[in-house]
């Protein structure tokens, strides 16, 4: 019974496929940007710069470790229900992100360590369209991919009131796209193509710092930039073609928040989270890059001490957030930017509760995101979604080990 | 509140919804217009048709190896099979009051050609090598039977009058190779055979408690084929009509440039396209059993080649198949032969190694039918149609 709650976390691991959120926005430019913080995070906006405590991580900020006294896993899963509107149709959908996985260990000498998987941004879609450029066909394209982030992690509080971090994170995934073509004429054979955008994995470093002070938090992380040599291929059986060479800089950015008592059980977070993509970030006649920022905003009942009932154990949180995508798209119609582009802007309510198990040690949080991006008349498309935000977290405590100091 | 209770119940919930989340639909996106990807759309499908700058028709040398065995005269067209016995059967001759009374080749006729009757000779052989005999073949020896050959009904027996028991008991000590050459006497017309059929038969008697008793004991044939005189009239290169099948079985070799389809593109089809002229046979119910192969050739040839083997490198295995019947289209007269893409794509990415195909008529049962093609020299000559997509655009 013990190693159960292992074999499950292991399982859904596996099961949960990465980075299956899939925006009919995203089959341009470098996808729908994720947010990677657990449901708890999530329910209260993306606020969680100034997040800390033995189990209330966050990453964003790599500081956010320095008070975990234990093991800890936390995986999080995102089933996702969208509406499309397009000018012609509607449609619903729906699918599964995956956006982040993390195992923290208490080091000796007050040293935390931390190991997660991060999605970035996501490029998952699939496109059906009847295409009449010279033999009548059905195009069918998949798209698989993205950008994700593989990140080692080490805090300490180094003073009561001062907690710090570094994140090593390597900048990974890739782009990849099935291109298949089914003619009318019977006498075509269906075409099969790929197209792959590749980049370097290479690391950058993430530094946090958080201020507590009484029930004060303030919290700051900033992020290094890197530069990536891309590489487009495209390939069909027997041929393999690449595309002249774009150079991606991977921006710096930064997140500032804070966290307030407001009453006894309730406190105010906020959060102003950075990247600073531009025009340069990647030169390109298909996208152009404005800095990505996100807005958040939160606030959260805690749970009441033991002897409540169960509701009031309970917390309840409620946010917002406003994300500004980083990729302004070409406006409907046109054929590349050179008519102008579109901003994305990604609008959410966000609420949700959780529950603690008695010793402290894990926990099972759930989030809801009401939200809608996209605009019918300039991108000739919006989206309303419904995200499923579900968390778990287990500590050695769980279980009973004894590897907790 | 101890969460143990209560975790497997989580989890498994957890689990289930992960499972089902990623059942993703395969959806038709309302707004698949967002796909968007520059000028060039999302690539365009092409078609080209060009004619051939090299063609001829050749033959696969002069040995035939397939399941027919032809002997006699059709104009041009000479034919003599070779026969071998790896192992004689001899009768029991312990047997009491045994008396040897007949020897004979024993043959199924193949009687989609050769219609009319004609005589047929056997001689003993020296040794020949079926990889490598070749017209005219081994020279005749000892002349062992010789009979006239009616072509009415299916089986056909050949006495070898001439051939004592004492030659077969030496056949089969292997003292005498038992190899035949069996020919058509002088300028008589043609007979086929089915070569696998053919049987040697010894027929003896012994003394039963009634009476003479026949044994009839049967040896198959280990190698059988035929030999015919080098194709004539050969191509000159500059024919407007390019044989092939017939008797001398030819193929037909044609090249084509693909020096106009672009390297970054997606084959989608590719077809030859070879017209029949006035007066050619036209695929029927004879042809059935008839297959067509493609066979790619490797390097730069001439029109004046008249064997396969002056070809260069052509590939042993047949980088397609089809079927004869099925390729042949009465609309147009004319036969859409499917070249793999595969084959089209060597040619765009090395065309150093665009010797064009050689195309041959396989498993013929209809061996009198000579078909005509239109040559290059033509006003309706072989035609490659070639439809090709542009590769995807980039994402970025």
């Amino acid at each position: 019974m013990r190693a159960f709650p292992i074999v499950v976390f292991l399982a859904l691991c596996v099961a949960a496929e990465p980075a299956h959120a899939n925006s009919i926005l995203s089959v341009g430019g470098l996808g729908e940007p994720q947010l990677e913080e657990a449901a708890r995070i999530r329910a209260l906006g993306g606020s969680g710069v100034a997040e800390h405590g033995p189990r209330d991580i966050s990453l964003v900020n790599p500081a956010s470790l320095a008070d975990v006294d234990r093991l800890l896993l936390q995986a999080t899963v995102v089933p996702e229900y969208r509406k499309i509107s397009a000018t012609a149709a509607d449609e619903n959908v729906h699918e599964t992100t995956f956006p982040s996985a993390r195992a923290v260990i208490a080091l000796p000498a007050r040293f935390v360590l931390s190991g997660s998987y991060v999605a970035g941004t996501n490029a998952e879609f699939t496109v059906v369209r009847q295409e009449n450029a010279g033999s009548p066909s059905t195009l069918r394209v998949d798209g698989d991919g993205g950008i994700n982030f593989l990140r080692v992690s080490l805090a300490r509080r180094v003073a009561p009131a001062l907690r710090i971090g570094a994140d090593w994170e390597v900048i990974a995934g890739s782009f990849r796209e099935t291109w298949e073509r089914t003619f009318s004429d019977s006498g075509l054979v269906t075409a099969r193509d790929t197209l792959e955008v590749k980049y370097p994995k290479k690391g950058r470093l993430r530094f946090g710092a958080q201020l507590v002070r009484g029930g004060w938090t303030l919290g700051g992380v900033f992020e290094t930039s890197q530069n990536l040599p891309v590489e487009q291929r495209r390939s069909t059986p027997g041929a393999v073609d690449f595309l002249p060479g774009l150079r991606m800089k991977y921006p710096s950015g930064f997140a500032i928040g804070a966290s307030a008592p407001l009453r006894e059980r309730l406190r105010a977070v906020a959060q102003y989270r950075r990247a600073n993509w531009r025009h340069s970030s990647l030169e390109s006649d298909l996208v152009d890059f404005r800095p990505m920022q996100r807005f958040s905003f939160g606030v959260e009942r805690l749970p009441a001490e033991h002897g409540s009932s169960f509701l009031e154990r309970m917390p309840v949180r409620i946010g917002a957030y406003v994300l500004q995508w980083p990729d302004l798209l070409p406006r409907a119609g046109a054929v590349d930017i050179s008519g102008g582009t579109v901003a994305v802007n990604e609008r959410a309510i966000t609420l949700g509760a959780g529950l603690v198990t008695k010793d402290q040690g894990g926990g099972l949080d759930l989030s809801l995101e009401l939200g809608t991006r996209g605009d019918k008349s300039d991108l000739g498309v919006s989206e309303k979604f419904a995200r499923f935000g579900i968390s778990f977290l287990v500590s050695d405590e769980t279980w009973r080990g004894s590897l907790h100091r | 509140m101890r969460l143990r209770p209560v975790l497997p119940v989580f989890l498994a919930a957890l689990l289930a919804t992960a499972l089902t989340g990623c059942a993703r639909k395969a959806e038709n996106l309302v707004g698949a217009d967002r796909l968007i990807r520059g000028p060039g759309g999302l690539g365009t499908t092409f078609r080209v048709t060009g004619p051939p700058d090299r063609d001829t028709f050749l033959e696969n040398g002069t040995t035939v190896t397939d399941s027919l065995l032809i002997v006699g005269t059709s104009g041009t067209f000479q034919a003599r099979s070779l026969l071998y016995f790896s192992k004689v059967n001899l009768p029991d001759t312990t047997k009491q009051g045994f008396a040897p009374q007949s020897i004979s080749l024993e043959f199924t006729r193949n009687l989609t050609i050769g219609p009319d009757s004609t005589t047929v000779d056997v001689f003993q052989t020296t040794v020949w090598d079926p990889a490598t005999v070749a017209w005219p073949g081994p020279v005749a020896g000892a002349l062992l039977g010789s009979a006239g050959d009616a072509r009415t009904l299916a089986s056909y027996s050949l006495p070898l009058d001439n051939a004592t028991f004492l030659l077969a008991v030496q056949w089969a000590n292997g003292v005498v190779s038992p190899r035949f050459l069996i020919q058509a006497q002088g300028g008589q017309p043609l007979a086929a055979y089915v070569a696998p059929a053919v049987r040697l038969r010894i027929v003896s008697s012994h003394t039963g408690s009634n009476g003479a008793v026949q044994d009839t004991v049967y040896s198959p044939v280990t190698n059988a084929l035929y030999v015919h005189a080098p194709l004539s009239p050969s191509p000159t290169g500059t024919d407007s009509i390019l044989v092939w099948g017939g008797l001398f079985e030819t193929e037909i070799a044609v090249h084509f440039p693909a020096d106009s389809i672009p390297s970054n593109v997606s084959v989608d089809e590719a077809t030859l396209i070879l017209n029949l002229a006035p007066g050619s046979a036209i695929p029927a119910a004879a042809d059935a059993p008839s297959h067509l192969e493609i066979r790619a050739s490797r390097g730069s040839w001439s029109e004046g080649v008249t064997e396969r083997s002056s070809l260069p490198a052509v590939d042993v295995n047949a980088a397609a198949r089809a079927d004869f019947r099925l390729s042949y289209s009465s609309v147009g007269n004319r036969f859409a032969i499917r070249l793999p893409g595969f084959l089209v794509r060597e040619w765009i990415q090395s065309p150093s190694t665009n010797g064009g195909v050689v195309v041959t008529l396989v498993n013929r049962s209809n061996l009198g039918a000579r078909f005509l093609i239109r040559s290059r020299e033509s006003s309706e000559p072989p035609e490659l149609h070639v439809s090709y997509t542009e590769l995807p655009p980039g994402r970025l």
